[in-house]
Formats: structure tokens, C-alpha cells, sequence
């Protein structure tokens, strides 16, 4: 990060402006800001980690033969340290570094309800990070993401124990993370702020936090006793030793399918945000989208069987179909929610929205494609093909990365000081949106046709569909370094920042860009509704902190013909 | 927000004494909340082996007896009920009482780790190990010691705390309006024993 | 949802109102069904932890194993747990919210358990 400058606030004597440079952000820090940044910049790192190695795994793919690759287990690492990495160490801390940032700001806070232990989560994830990459030279990391065994005892290598006691630590660090982040939504909040007065990311974020403290454990149960069996010649999961191999199974997905909604109930509280500042209007149905973060981290819990269906004995199959059904019920509110928040509303296109509008396209598409899995016979009929990778790809790059785009379209100018360029901005999206689709259609073809997931090899006649996913992935591959490229030029040339550029209502804009050490000055005052959009008060709220914190001129961050549309509200 | 004052320099989530407590109290019991999971995936992975397999548990509960985990048991109790005694000294006041009470909490913390010790060496000589060894009594080994050792581990890590707070205590960092470090080590103790409560019941007598 | 939407300075009250209850606890006579104990609550608490665990002892000793005396072992189990949660771990005079933070943990985790128990393993 370059040097970051805060400005100095009129009327607050004293107050030295604080001067953050890089090395700041390289030791060791309680304050939540820098904390935030870290995550982001950490898991940003990854992302481009596990991008290469996607990039790989489609340079391995063009052709139905294995020729990229030495061998069948050469490639087996490959997709296993991409998927682990992607969800661990991409995904999670990007949503920890967000969530860092933003929660005490919107709180009105100075800073988490616990700065050390806060600190002390993020600087797990380096040397998890370094275990995690370790154990892909190391080798043998071939179990895939899921590492069922006994391809992950019997069959792996030292890579597996690395991988193993990596996900241990990042395991820890998001459970000390969560517990920091329940603590301070409940007791932090300012006066005036009751439950139902938070910003629905602040809701999103305390559903997760939930989840992962009550989720996690069952993962930490599961690779203490892996790690057992590798090291210690237990044999909890050798069915020939008196061991059990589905035990392995249940309890990973005791915790990795409420996983999903760890990394996607964030995305959805980004999601609400942006609709409802970028398109003017109150979010419909505040307290429905509040209200099913909740439920679905609840439902989450009854429904990981699904993942088993060719598995399981066929009576427990039901149960589980049921219960995945009806979890997509509160999926559904919140989507129908967000359509009702931007219909008739004054939509700007910026970045941000662009971003925001595309996660709802794409992740009602693997929503759908969630519930078609969720029936037992057509999972029986896709069961560990392409369909299935389709489907997680719609879910956690449709949802929870276009999602984060889109928040750091939004956010950034909060954290840094400064806009992002929106021309890059809109052709990082118009190059992303159409390569995503095309990586992540097709393969729903490839699936029903029959192609097994996680093979170098497959049959000659699917190679046109895997040349076509091929290049447009590597469209997309391309389009993240337009995004990088935009946050490295935007830090040194960007437009600087007004506090509330985008002139919402939630606290985290009542201060200045980016904000002094101690976040406030004074205690700000929430607005009684955060999305009380299109009022006369809500227009004299922003007014009235753009006097305070510098004046706001819409010209400096909207095209010509739409700043006059802004100032109206 | 009036918990929170404002300083110019830069300290960053310092509230009131009370304020902390009760975040602190509140991280505890969610923390617990996690242990209680962990234990739960242990616990099971015993539970429903020990029910399908009813002879090999009479085994073992033969050859090892009941009375030196029966006596652990009580000294587990009783140093819970130390621990509460300690806080309720502080609470009234007397330091003293904390510092002697909390002593007494981890040397019978010491003391069930040592037993404990002594009880897996006897296990092991007859044969209950932990790695797979080619009969049924290690198939009941390695899921009995992956409980009681991992409750072990929270013995040994509460008796360092234990020590820490009676150092902290010496030095005169406790009164009977700041005890919230005792507090919480007190809440991460029960939950110790209460643990231990279960582990004994459904290993051990069961 | 009130008692949810309370702020720090209400948690504050609330913890006022906690630790003048406690003084009940401090004192050094118990008052159970009538009888006055000459001991602090804890005492009388550890007295009865004890007890149960000779009555388990004494089940589990003398009895045969079925299913009525394996439900009075995790029974009596239960009971020495509450105690020491009710009692030692304050939850009897503290925040309902703290029990949630036990109990959601305990309900995911026995559904965890009773799945498990309801897997076959051996046909695999």
C-alpha cells in the first residue's frame, strides 16, 4: 500500500493527520484499519496464487491429454492447493479483511471489542499461507479440496499434513476473528443503533460469525484426527484398521457446508449495501434480508448431508432433500428483496452497481443449479462431474468474488483516500461479466455430457467445450490484473476522495477518507434508518457531514450527465 | 458509545472496566461455544464406536478399573470448586484468599494430570494403545485417547493459567471490582471439569 | 427482541444489577428447602457434585448395564453439569444470552452426534 493520507479535520486541534506508508502495514498493528488492509492485501496475494494455478489447470485441459503436467498426480495437486487456497486463504480473509474494516466504522466504533486478539487472528493466515504453499511443493497434496480419505492418508504425501495443520491454524484465526466480531456488533454498537438500525452488511457479517464459530470446530475436529492418522498410526478413517472412512466425510461437511454460506452471506451483505446507495432507494424487505442471514445460517446447519448422496444409505437421502430445498427459500427472500430494493429506483452505473448487478444474474444461476443438485436423482446423474464445479464456481466467483469486486469498487475510495478509475473500472467488469459465464456455462454442458470433475484426461469429445472454457478463462485470468493495475494507479493518480463520495448513510462515510486513527471525531450520530434514501432528511444528513468532513462535489466521481441526477435525490 | 471515551492518543477499544468484562466475558462463552463442538466430533467419534462394540468396552473397563479415574473425578471437582471459592475472596476482597485458593485449584490440576499419566501407562501395558496395532483393544484405544488427552491438554493449559493469574495476583493487578481475568479463566475452567464430567460418564462408565 | 437491542450502557445496568445479586452468593449460609447450611453455595454445590458422583459410582458398580441404569448415568451427568453451570459458571445470575452461546452448540452438536450413531458403519 502507498502512503495513505488523512486529512487534517477542521475544527479538531491536535489531531495530527496520520501518515500510514507501506511499512505500516507490515508489522504488527491493532488498529482494525490497518488490520482490514492487511487481510485484503493478504488474500489478494492468494488470489492471484490460486488464479495461476487455475490458469494452469486450464492450460492442461485444452488438449484430452496429459501433457502440461508430468503426471495424473502432478495435476491432482494442482486443482487441490487451487481449491484450498481459493476458499481458505482468497475468499475468508478478503471477507475478514472487509468485514475488519467496515464493522466498527459502521458501528459508529473505535475499534474492535478486542484490538490484540484481532491482530493476532490475521498474523495466523501468513504462516498458514506459508504451510499451505509449502505442502503444494512439498508434494503429494492430492486429495482435493474435500481430502476425503484414504486418498488423504493412505495415498498422500507429507504435503497433506502441511495442508492439514495449514487449515488448523486458518481454522483458529477465523474462529478468534468471529468471536471478535459477535462481541463487538453486540456490545459496540452507539446509542440510537438498535439490532434493527445496523447496516444489513453488519447483519451479514454477525450471521457468519455465527456460523463459524459454531462450524469451524467440527473442521478442527476432523483434521486433528486426520493428523492423527498420519502421524500418530491411528485409524480413524481406515475402514480395514476398525476405522470409519464416512466419518471423515459427515464431519467435513458438518462444517464445510455451513462454509459456503460463510463465504457467501458476506458477499450478500456487500450485495445490499451497494443496491441500495447506487440505486437511491431504501433496501425492500430490511428486516426479510436481516432476518434470512439469519435463517439460512440456522438451515445450514441440516442440510451437509447433501454433499453424500451416493453415499448414504438411500432412506437418509430424503431428509437431506428436503432440508436443501427449503433452505433456498431464504436465498430466494433476500433475491427477490434486492430486485424490489433497485426497481424504480435512480441507478447509477458505476463500477460498484455494475458489479452488484452481475452477482445477482450470476448467482441466481448457480442458486438454481444448487436446488437441481439438490434433488437426489439429478444429483445422482451429475454427481462429481463439471456440473458440479459449474455450480460452485457460479456460487463463490458469481457470488462471493463478484461480490468483493464490487466492494472494492466501493470501499476503496473509504480506505484509501482516493477513487478508483472508472473507465478501468468498467472495462475490468464488461471484460469480466461475459469471460465469467463463458469460463462457467459451459461446463454445466460438459457435467451432463458426463465429464468426471478433477481428471487430466478426458474423452476427445469434450475437448471443443474445454477449449472454449480454456480461453475465456484465460480472459479472465487476464481481467483480475486490470482490477490490480486500477488499485496500484488509482493509489498515486486517482481522484482524491471526498468522505462520501458516494453519499450514503451508513457511518462508515461520517467520518473522513480514509479515516483518522481513532475512525471519529466526536461520536457520530447515526442516520434512524441506513438506507433512508430519497428523503428530505437523508439529503440534509449527507449535506451536513460533507460541511463537516469537505464538500462534496459529485462532478469530481459521476460522468457530466448524471452528477445533476445525484444532487436532486 | 459513552463506554467508549475519547482519547487524542491513540488507544484503540479501551472501555470501561465493566464494559470489558462483559465483552470479555461474552468472548469467553462464545469461545466455549467452539471448544463445546470439538469435543462433541471426539466425543461421538467414541460414542458410536463404544455402543457397537459393547464387549471391547467391558474389556477395558475390566482391566483398568474404575477406582483411580473415580478419585481423578473428585479432584477435578474439587479444584472447580476452589477455583469458585477463589473468585467469591476476591470478590469479598481478600486477595489472600484468591492466591491460596487458586494455588489449591492448580495443584489438584497437577496432581489429575499426573494420575492421568499413570492411568495411560497401565492402559497401555495392557495393551489399549493409541496407534493401530492389530486388535480391537487399540481400535478403542485411539478413540478413547483422543478425548481424554485433548481434555488433558486443556488440564495442562488451565493450570499455566492458573499460574499466571496467581502471578498476576501477587502483584497486585486483581480487587474486588477488577476480576475479569479470574472471571474468565474461572468460565474456562468449569467448562474443564463439566467437560470431564461428560468424559467420565460416557468413557468411563458407560 | 427488546432484551436484543440493548446497548452498552444498558449491558452496563444489567451487570450492575448481576453483581449486586451476587452478594446472595457471598454470603456464608445457604438456604435450601427450608434449611439453613452453615456454608457458602459453592460448598453446598460441591457437596451435592460429589454425591451424584458416588450414586454414579455405585450405579455403575453395582447394577447391571441397561438401558434403564445408562439413562440414569447421563441423567445424574447432566445434573452435575448444570450445576456447575448454573452455579460456578454464574450463569443462574448472568446474560440468558451466554446460555444460547452453550445451548446452540450443544443442539448442532447432539444432531451431529445422533446422525452419526445413525450412519451403519460397517456395511461400507
Amino acid at each position: 500500500m502507498a502512503a495513505v493520507t488523512a486529512p487534517t479535520l477542521p475544527g479538531v486541534a491536535g489531531e495530527e493527520p496520520t501518515r500510514l506508508h507501506v511499512s505500516d502495514y507490515l508489522r504488527w498493528s491493532v488498529d482494525h484499519k490497518i488490520i482490514g488492509v492487511q487481510y485484503m492485501a493478504t488474500a489478494l496475494f492468494f488470489f492471484i496464487f490460486g488464479g495461476a494455478l487455475a490458469m494452469l489447470i486450464r492450460w492442461e485441459l485444452l488438449t484430452p491429454a496429459i501433457d502440461l503436467m508430468a503426471d495424473g498426480q502432478a495435476y491432482n495437486s494442482l486443482f487441490s492447493i487451487h481449491g484450498t487456497v481459493m476458499i481458505f486463504l482468497w475468499i475468508i480473509p478478503m471477507i475478514a479483511g472487509l468485514g475488519n474494516y467496515l464493522v466498527p466504522l459502521m458501528l459508529g466504533a473505535k475499534d474492535m471489542a478486542f484490538p490484540w486478539l484481532n491482530a493476532f487472528a490475521f498474523w495466523l493466515i501468513p504462516p498458514a499461507g506459508m504451510l499451505m504453499i509449502l505442502g503444494y511443493f512439498v508434494g503429494q497434496t492430492e486429495a482435493g479440496w474435500t481430502s476425503y480419505p484414504p486418498l488423504s492418508t493412505l495415498f498422500s504425501g507429507d504435503g497433506q499434513t502441511l495442508w492439514a495443520l495449514s487449515l488448523h491454524l486458518l481454522g483458529i484465526s477465523s474462529i478468534l476473528g468471529s468471536i471478535n466480531f459477535i462481541v463487538t456488533i453486540r456490545n459496540m454498537r452507539p446509542a440510537g443503533m438498535g439490532y434493527f438500525q445496523m447496516p444489513l452488511f453488519v447483519w451479514a457479517v454477525l450471521a457468519t460469525s455465527i456460523i463459524v464459530v459454531m462450524a469451524t470446530p467440527f473442521l478442527a475436529g476432523a483434521l486433528t484426527l486426520l493428523i492423527l492418522d498420519r502421524v500418530a498410526g491411528t485409524a480413524f478413517f481406515n475402514p480395514a484398521q476398525g476405522g470409519d472412512v464416512l466419518l471423515w466425510q459427515n464431519v467435513f461437511w458438518f462444517y464445510s457446508h455451513p462454509a459456503v454460506y460463510i463465504m457467501v452471506l458476506p458477499a450478500f451483505g456487500v450485495i445490499s449495501e451497494l443496491l441500495a446507495v447506487h440505486s437511491r432507494k431504501p433496501v425492500f424487505g430490511y428486516r426479510a434480508i436481516a432476518l434470512s442471514s439469519m435463517a439460512i445460517a440456522l438451515v445450514g446447519f441440516t442440510v451437509w448431508a447433501h454433499h453424500m448422496f451416493t453415499s448414504l444409505t438411500p432412506e437418509l437421502r430424503i431428509p437431506f432433500m428436503i432440508t436443501s430445498m427449503i433452505i433456498a427459500v431464504p436465498t430466494g427472500i433476500k433475491v427477490f428483496s434486492w430486485l424490489g430494493t433497485i426497481w424504480g429506483g435512480k441507478i447509477h452505473f458505476t463500477s460498484a452497481m455494475l458489479f452488484a448487478l452481475s452477482f445477482l444474474s450470476m448467482f441466481v444461476i448457480g442458486g438454481i443449479s444448487g436446488v437441481m443438485l439438490g434433488s437426489v436423482p439429478w444429483d445422482i446423474h451429475v454427481h462429481d462431474t463439471y456440473f458440479v464445479v459449474s455450480h460452485l464456481h457460479f456460487v463463490l466467483f458469481g457470488g462471493s468474488v463478484l461480490a468483493i469486486y464490487g466492494g472494492i469498487y466501493h470501499w476503496f475510495p473509504k480506505i484509501t483516500g482516493r477513487m478508483l478509475d472508472e473507465r478501468l473500472g468498467k472495462i475490468h467488469f464488461w471484460i469480466t461479466y461475459p469471460a465469467f459465464f463463458l469460463t462457467f456455462f459451459p461446463m454445466h454442458l460438459a457435467g451432463m455430457l458426463g465429464m468426471p470433475r478433477r481428471v487430466a484426461q478426458y474423452a476427445p469429445e469434450f475437448q471443443t467445450l474445454n477449449v472454449i472454457i480454456s480461453i475465456a478463462a484465460f480472459v479472465l485470468g487476464i481481467s483480475t490484473f486490470i482490477l490490480l493495475y486500477n488499485i496500484v494507479w488509482s493509489l498515486y493518480h486517482g481522484e482524491k476522495a471526498s468522505a462520501n463520495p458516494w453519499r450514503a448513510l451508513t457511518l462508515e462515510w461520517a467520518t473522513s477518507s480514509p479515516p483518522p486513527s481513532t475512525n471519529f471525531i466526536g461520536d457520530p450520530v447515526p442516520f434512524p434508518n441506513p438506507y433512508g434514501y430519497g428523503t428530505e432528511a437523508a439529503y440534509n444528513y449527507v449535506e451536513s457531514q460533507n460541511k463537516k468532513y469537505g464538500t462534496v462535489n459529485p462532478a469530481d466521481y459521476l460522468p457530466a450527465e448524471k452528477s445533476t441526477a445525484v444532487t436532486s435525490e | 458509545m459513552a463506554a467508549i471515551e475519547q482519547h487524542v492518543e491513540h488507544e484503540h477499544g479501551h472501555a470501561s472496566p465493566q464494559a470489558r468484562l462483559e465483552n470479555l466475558k461474552f468472548a469467553t462463552w462464545l469461545y466455549l461455544a467452539s471448544e463445546v463442538i470439538i469435543f462433541t466430533v471426539l466425543i461421538a467419534t467414541y460414542v458410536v464406536f463404544s455402543l457397537n462394540n459393547r464387549d471391547v468396552v467391558h474389556e477395558v473397563h475390566e482391566k483398568a478399573g474404575i477406582m483411580l479415574v473415580a478419585f481423578n473425578t473428585f479432584l477435578l471437582l474439587a479444584s472447580s470448586w476452589a477455583m469458585v471459592m477463589g473468585l467469591r475472596q476476591l470478590k469479598l476482597g481478600n486477595r489472600q484468599g484468591l492466591i491460596s485458593w487458586i494455588s489449591l485449584t492448580a495443584l489438584l490440576g497437577v496432581i489429575f494430570v499426573s494420575l492421568q499419566y499413570v492411568e495411560y501407562r497401565t492402559l497401555s501395558d495392557a495393551g489399549v494403545v493409541l496407534f493401530y496395532s492389530g486388535g480391537a483393544l487399540s481400535e478403542f484405544g485411539m478413540r478413547f485417547y483422543a478425548p481424554t488427552a485433548f481434555h488433558g491438554a486443556h488440564v495442562i493449559v488451565g493450570v499455566l493459567w492458573a499460574l499466571f493469574i496467581i502471578w498476576n495476583a501477587r502483584r497486585g493487578n486483581y480487587s474486588a471490582t477488577n476480576y475479569a481475568g479470574v472471571e474468565i479463566f474461572g468460565l474456562y475452567w468449569h467448562f474443564v471439569d463439566v467437560v470431564w464430567i461428560f468424559l467420565f460418564t460416557f468413557i468411563y462408565l458407560i | 427482541m427488546t432484551d436484543l437491542s440493548t446497548t452498552v450502557e444498558h449491558a452496563e445496568e444489567a451487570a450492575q444489577e448481576v453483581h449486586d445479586s451476587h452478594s446472595a452468593d457471598h454470603s456464608d449460609k445457604t438456604v435450601i428447602l427450608g434449611t439453613t447450611i452453615n456454608a457458602p453455595i459453592y460448598t453446598v454445590v460441591f457437596g451435592a457434585l460429589a454425591l451424584l458422583t458416588f450414586f454414579e459410582l455405585a450405579v455403575a458398580e453395582l447394577l447391571p448395564r441397561n438401558f434403564v441404569t445408562t439413562t440414569l448415568l447421563v441423567v445424574a451427568s447432566i445434573i452435575k453439569a448444570v450445576l456447575v453451570v448454573l452455579f460456578y459458571m454464574h450463569l443462574k445470575d448472568d446474560n440468558p444470552l451466554y446460555a444460547l452461546a452453550l445451548v446452540l452448540p450443544l443442539f448442532i452438536g447432539l444432531i451431529a452426534t445422533f446422525f452419526l450413531l445413525a450412519v451403519p458403519t460397517s456395511t461400507y
